[in-house]
């Protein structure tokens, strides 16, 4: 259970960090600078989980999915194949954010379960970190103040 | 200045003085012999020049020096001479403070007339109620206002002084006093605005009001023409007489677009008008402030809009490939 729930965060995970990538190749505007650097902190953080993901699937006794073909089956984050405008990119990653930290909470809830304490940490962490991001998306996306 | 030059110039003074007294009037034309006229560098002798010019023996008394004028009235009257000119400019300028109102409501009754329609269309309201007794008062102001524009513009009176009867009537009804009391100004080519002008600034100088009490403004009605009716019909008449073409008078009839357009997200555009006043674009009663010649320059305006609008609806998502 909790190696098929880690699957499934691998292969989210890694839809997560293309599309932050291609955000951050092809965001435009007048914040490009800002959004193009903001972006990069997303999608290396999100590249940096994926090993860490795979090698304790394989600690669990499964083998990591590692095709594109498989990463589609399994994954619960959409593919954006245009170019959104930049605010657009925010909402988006907010959205999809959210999404990773509902994956997240049920791989915890899991790893709990099942007394896999290194992993609920892993997790844990992870969990912390895309709270960070939603922060900081959330922050982008408000405008009363602006 | 040297000494030279300024002895010289006080003996031209004395002979100048010498030569054209009041008496002369040898060397000049008769335009300026009618004139009496003093030497410029005439000086009484006796009787100081200024401060005096009641005494009857003061010899500038009558005289023009250099160009100005030596009043031959009484201060008194002078004075309400200068009150009357005063009052006669202030009038002219509220009655065309009134004409540029009435263009503005012309403006304005073209949007009463759309939200009247589409009323009628709901079924909100009944032909012939209350609102299509406005616009026919509205309409009977836009072509008494066109018409004495146009009237007086061809220096043919009577067809605006007519209208602005029939206007001042409708005012007198609607209490609006000021409004009528300017309209009849109007009203009577006999008459002409200036001297009614003055009447009515003689008015105000007496009673100290402007405009007259109701009593009054009846009195006037009464010595005021019935308004022709129809009244679109006679103006045409008139119109047709003056050799004015009754198209330019008349408000322009909108019955139904001439052409229709739907958007993408469901919103209709209508296109009024025609080839002689032109075409306008019209969005939920609204109309947009471009005027088009013809229909092909309206049609194309549309679409140039649609397809700028589908732009900039792709811009939320470009195409990768």
């Amino acid at each position: 259970m909790l190696a098929d729930n880690l699957k499934i965060l691998l292969a989210s995970n890694f839809a997560y960090y293309i599309k932050a990538h291609g955000f951050h190749w092809n965001v435009e505007g007048p914040d490009f600078g800002e959004l193009h650097e903001f972006f990069q902190n997303i999608y290396e953080d999100a590249y940096s989980a994926i090993d860490p993901t795979a090698e304790y699937i394989r600690y669990l006794g499964e083998y990591a999915p590692a095709s594109f073909e498989r990463y589609v089956e399994l994954t619960q984050i959409a593919g954006q194949t245009k170019i959104p405008r930049a605010r657009l990119m925010l909402e988006e990653l907010h959205a999809n954010n959210d999404q990773m930290l509902e994956i997240l909470n049920g791989c915890f809830a899991s790893a709990t379960d099942e007394n896999e304490q290194g992993i609920a940490n892993f997790i844990a962490e992870r969990l912390s970190a895309h709270g960070k991001y939603r922060w900081q998306l959330l922050s982008y996306l408000k405008t009363e103040r602006a | 200045m040297s000494n030279d030059i300024k002895q010289m110039l006080e003996r031209l003074a004395t002979v100048e003085g010498r030569l054209t007294p009041s008496g002369v009037k040898h060397g000049l034309n008769s335009q300026q012999r009618e004139v009496p006229q003093l030497p410029a560098l005439f000086k009484p002798k006796h009787i100081r020049a200024l401060g005096s010019r009641t005494d009857p023996a003061h010899p500038m008394d009558g005289y023009m020096v250099g160009d100005s004028v030596q009043s031959r009235g009484t201060a008194l009257e002078e004075a309400i001479a200068e009150i009357e000119e005063d009052m006669v400019s202030k009038v002219k300028k509220d009655l065309t403070q009134y004409l540029d109102h009435l263009e503005k409501k012309g403006r304005v009754s073209s949007e009463l007339k759309n939200k009247a329609r589409d009323a009628v269309e709901r079924g909100e309201v009944e032909e012939g109620d209350e609102v299509e007794e406005d616009l026919s008062t509205v309409d009977k102001v836009l072509a008494g206002a066109k018409g004495f524009g146009k009237g007086f513009a061809k220096g043919i009176p009577a067809v605006g002084a007519a209208y602005q009867a029939n206007d001042a009537i409708n005012r007198a009804a609607l209490g609006d006093t000021r409004g009528a009391m300017i309209a009849a100004a109007g009203a009577y080519p006999p008459l002409s605005f200036p001297s009614l002008a003055v009447q009515v600034a003689r008015d105000k100088h007496n009673t100290g009001s402007f405009f007259p009490d109701d009593e009054q403004i009846a009195n006037a009605a009464k010595g005021i023409p019935a308004p022709p009716s129809p009244a679109e019909l006679q103006a045409a008449e008139w119109s047709k007489k003056a050799g004015i073409n009754p198209n330019t008078l008349l408000p322009v009839k909108e019955n139904a677009p001439v052409r229709t357009y739907t958007m993408e997200n469901g919103t209709c555009l209508e296109c009024y008008g025609d080839d002689q006043a032109g075409f306008e674009i019209r969005h939920a009663g609204r109309s947009l402030p471009t005027r088009f010649s013809n229909l092909d320059h309206a049609d194309m305006a549309v679409k140039i809009f649609q397809k700028r609008r589908e732009a900039n609806q792709n811009q939320d998502y470009l195409e990768e490939k």
